[in-house]
């Protein structure tokens, strides 16, 4: 068996020039991916959407309990008796249902959305409209992020980088160990300013990331490619100005880890990065994806242990997803199934590897 | 005040002569020519066998599952050794302490119920009475291997009265047994490597080792183990006695794959691997480095070493310039290069872009003489010629200034050239500092985790140096220079000659070595397995001075005690 290196990585990121060599390659391993939030006092001017403490009493006085009733369920809050009729505030047919799983199950709570004008993204459906934002950094109208919309508001979504979303960064956090790595490769780059064609490889790995002493994404390790067809996002790219900027719309998949989010389904998908002075890779990808994957990855899988802790009302995101989603509308109830979103992204220098019986070690 | 000033002046200029002195100093003590048969020996040394040594004794006598559950007292290094150093130290109170904990613990695995069918020789007649033939039978057997020689009568009586007194205290033969083999796992025959010497009947009036004390010294010189069970026979039947015996018994040796064990353990205790476990980072500026970066750091270059001078048979000089090593995925981001395993161990050929070749350019070089936040060509330079070179470097004067090469944020000084420049001005400096710098800074592309730079602050790094009048431009050439260097391999047979012998070499011996097993090693393209062959078949190695000598004497007064033997 012989070994192919995909990607050199970089010799020595204290002294990264970006002075390409014919068809250089930069390979990557992701740090961090979370939700692109753009949090200020003009995104919530309202204020943000209230803490669990108290968006449970307003359920418990919903579900009939007294005062009196209220103030004993929730006297050892976050511990206390109030979890069962919480957890089990959904009702179908007259009967207690787990609302997490069963989300329609309670009145939409009409939690508090983003009315700020500025998100990051992309305009995806190339329509300038209400609802679209301007981004921020290239000021682009009509962007397309339903998602933040939807979240923004609540208080672990909030965030404006390089601070990230509490929530999200707890998860990925936690996942990225159990789960094989994603991958970003840029190939054909023959100059790092302005190149009209390149290539962005998003793929996964064999194994988890590696931490370093801090933590982090160790930089500048060997991370195995997996050839499995369903994960090779190869999409062709072009480099303006040092940013790499994908071609047009293209399907992104990649599996995730089966604990949040099982799969990433992201269509009609475009991505930009750039190279950081420090040899990482930092974007913005943003696509259409399911609002029910959104729901039950990130909130229907982890019930009450992450709602009351995050503060985020579940049943509540349920309803603002479905009520936000923007795109790829049902053929026959004509209700849109999927939402637009933007996920930042933080990858670190790392040398892509892959089997190959064919082609001989490139060094 | 002023008076003070004048014998500060005296003292400096003192203090920088006798630096100057020192540092200037050539070894002129290996001058004159000297035969084998001229050699008249050395002192005998009574050794504690280290932390490696124990585990496999354990594990050769009882198996590799036994676990140990203590601790080990620190080992001393002299004369550059850890070798040296186990012939200077004794047991303390809670390091006994440590030794009986583990003697119980290993015994109380060797006799529990499912080992026992397999490490017992003998069934009791009752289990809960004594049975002092079988109990003199299992202890005869291992005893012979723990103490790398036979138990005395006394010695087993002593060893079968314990063990029936026990069973009679506990009322199991088992439990009996185990307390007499735990006493034997604390007791100077198996913690200490005693050497034994006796008359030499073909030299009259000198004295020798006797054929068990051969037997170790060879075993733990070529595998760091206890001699096996050939090796016990082989003394025990007189075949140590002869030529051909020794002969024949180093080829087989040679030959067996407990040889890398031995040339591990040499090279791990001559490259100072031991200091890894207080090796720290400032992991903020360097995040990469972990406690795994530790065990594989010390792993990289052992295994190299290996490879290239047991596996390879390759020549010794070539480890300061190969571009061949070993690397787990770990490594590789440290050196940031590929590496073409999922996990464990891979070949690596660095290239010329890499930057590296050699062990010098090994984090296990360059990350353990290192500050824990920055680079230190001082310390590295040090420790070229200290360990690679066997040459003495004084230590600083205890009120040296570091204030300039210890600010690395200083815009004047950027690179630790600069800084060595601006300290180096210092008189009592500079003597000791032209030995070592030109050699560390030739090191400066490595940070001090061993990552590969260009620049420091900003600035261009030059890597420009000398070594006894070689000059180089970076640290390929400091490579070479040190395998072109002749104290690089007189180095090598100084060290493993003493590492074998337990303590340095006496002046007739340094002259042999000189004379006549350096250039055999030259003349054998440095090749080692033929140098430690050369040395554990000479008569040298076994040579021992009679117990009244002037050097045993002078030894002994200083150093370990030694035991004769009169036969």
């Amino acid at each position: 068996m012989r070994l192919l290196p995909l990607a050199t990585g970089l010799l020595a990121a204290s002294t990264v020039s970006f002075a390409a060599s014919a068809a250089d390659t930069r390979g990557f391993v992701l740090d961090w991916f979370h939700i692109a939030t753009l949090s200020g006092d003009e995104s919530c001017p309202d204020g943000l959407y209230p803490l669990s403490e108290t968006f449970y009493t307003r359920e418990l006085n919903r579900l009939g309990y007294a005062p009196d009733e209220i103030e004993e369920l929730l006297k050892d809050f976050p511990n206390g008796g109030y979890m069962e009729p919480i957890i089990n505030r959904g009702r179908i047919d007259g009967k207690p249902v787990n609302v997490y799983a069963y989300p329609w199950s309670q009145p939409d709570p009409e939690v508090t959305l983003v009315t700020g004008k500025r998100a990051y993204g992309f305009n995806l459906d190339g329509q300038v409209s209400e609802n679209d934002f301007i981004e921020p950094e290239t000021g682009e109208d009509g962007i397309d992020n339903q998602l933040y919309r939807a979240l923004g508001c609540f208080q672990s979504y909030t965030g404006v980088l390089p601070e990230r979303p509490g929530l999200h960064q707890i998860y990925w956090d936690i996942q990225r160990d159990y789960m094989p790595a994603w991958l970003i490769e840029v190939t054909g780059i023959d100059d790092f300013q302005n190149d009209d064609a390149v290539q962005i490889g998003f793929y996964r790995a064999f194994g988890p990331v590696k931490r370093d002493a801090t933590g982090n994404v160790r930089a500048d390790t060997t991370m195995w490619v997996d050839p499995d067809p369903r994960l090779q996002n190869v999409v062709s790219a072009r480099i303006e100005n040092g940013e790499v900027k994908t071609n047009g719309a293209f399907e992104f998949r990649m599996l995730g880890n089966p604990m949040f989010m099982a799969e990433y389904r992201l269509n009609n998908a475009q991505a930009r990065f750039h190279f950081t002075e420090e040899g990482r890779l930092h974007g913005v990808l943003a696509g259409y994806q399911p609002w029910m994957d959104v729901y039950y990855g990130n909130f229907g899988s982890q019930g009450w242990a992450t709602e009351h802790s995050a503060g985020v009302d579940f049943p509540g995101a349920y309803y603002a997803l479905k009520k936000l989603a923007d795109g790829e509308p049902d053929p026959e109830t004509g209700e849109n199934t999927a939402i637009s979103g933007s996920f930042w992204i933080e990858a670190v220098p790392a040398f892509l590897m892959r089997r190959d019986n064919e082609v001989a070690a490139a060094r | 005040m002023s008076v003070m000033r004048t014998t500060s002046k005296v003292l400096a200029a003192g203090v920088l002569t006798a630096a100057l002195a020192a540092c200037s100093q050539t070894d002129t003590s290996m001058q004159s020519g000297v035969s084998e048969a001229d050699v008249a020996g050395g002192p005998v040394v009574m050794r504690r066998i280290t932390e490696g040594q124990y585990e496999r004794i354990v594990a050769q006598v009882f198996g590799n599952t036994i676990e140990l559950g203590g601790r080990f007292e620190p080992d001393v290094r002299a004369g550059g050794l850890l070798e040296v150093g186990a012939g200077r130290v004794s047991v303390t109170p809670s390091g006994f302490e440590q030794y009986d904990l583990m003697a119980r613990n290993i015994a109380s695995q060797v006799l529990e119920e499912k080992n026992r069918r397999i490490l017992l020789p003998c069934t009791p007649a009752a289990a809960d009475a004594p049975d002092d033939a079988c109990a003199s039978e299992f202890l005869a057997k291992v005893g012979r291997l723990l103490y790398r020689r036979p138990l005395t009568q006394n010695e087993l009586a002593i060893q079968v009265n314990k063990a029936a007194e026990a069973t009679g205290a506990l009322g199991d033969f088992y439990d009996g047994l185990e307390l007499s083999l735990a006493s034997m796992m604390v007791s100077p025959p198996f913690l200490f490597r005693q050497e034994i010497m006796e008359p030499d009947p073909d030299r009259r009036g000198q004295m020798r080792l006797d054929a068990y004390s051969k037997a170790s010294r060879l075993s733990f010189f070529l595998w760091d183990a206890a001699p096996d069970p050939l090796l016990l026979q082989a003394a025990e039947n007189g075949e140590l006695h002869t030529k051909a015996g020794v002969q024949r018994q180093v080829d087989r040796m040679l030959a067996s794959p407990r040889l890398k064990d031995g040339v591990r353990a040499f090279f791990a205790d001559m490259l100072e691997f031991d200091t890894f476990e207080t090796l720290s980072k400032d992991t903020t500026l360097y995040p990469k480095f972990t406690f795994r970066v530790v065990e594989d750091a010390s792993e990289q270059t052992l295994r190299t070493i290996v490879n290239h001078l047991l596996t390879e048979d390759g020549d010794y000089r070539e480890l300061f310039t190969t571009q061949r090593t070993y690397l787990t995925p770990l490594l590789g981001s440290l050196y940031r290069v590929p590496v073409a395993t999922p996990d464990g161990w891979a070949e690596y050929h660095f290239n010329a872009d890499d930057g590296h070749a050699g062990i010098l350019t090994h984090l296990s070089f360059v990350a353990l003489h290192s500050h824990p936040g920055r680079t230190s060509p001082t310390l590295r330079g040090k420790a070229l010629r200290e360990i690679l070179l066997c040459q003495k470097v004084p230590d600083p004067p205890g009120n040296v200034d570091f204030n300039i090469v210890q600010d690395t944020a200083n815009p004047n000084f950027k690179t630790a050239r600069q800084r060595l420049d601006a300290h180096a001005t210092e008189p009592m400096c500079v003597g000791c500092h032209k030995i070592t710098d030109p050699l560390g800074l030739a090191l400066e592309n490595f940070n001090t985790i061993g990552g590969y730079r260009n620049t420091e602050n900003g600035a261009d790094i030059d890597t420009s140096g000398e070594l006894d009048g070689v000059k180089f431009g970076d640290a390929s050439g400091l490579g070479q220079a040190v395998h072109d260097n002749p104290a690089a391999t007189s180095c090598l047979v100084n060290r493993i000659y003493a590492y074998g012998v337990g303590r340095e070499a006496t002046k007739s011996e340094s002259e042999w070595l000189k004379d006549q097993v350096s250039a055999r090693f030259q003349a054998d393209g440095f090749k080692l397995p033929r140098l430690m062959r050369d040395i554990a078949t000479s008569e040298t190695f076994y040579r021992v001075l009679p117990p009244d000598s002037e050097g045993q004497m002078a030894f002994a007064s200083g150093n370990a005690p030694m035991q004769v033997v009169e036969k």
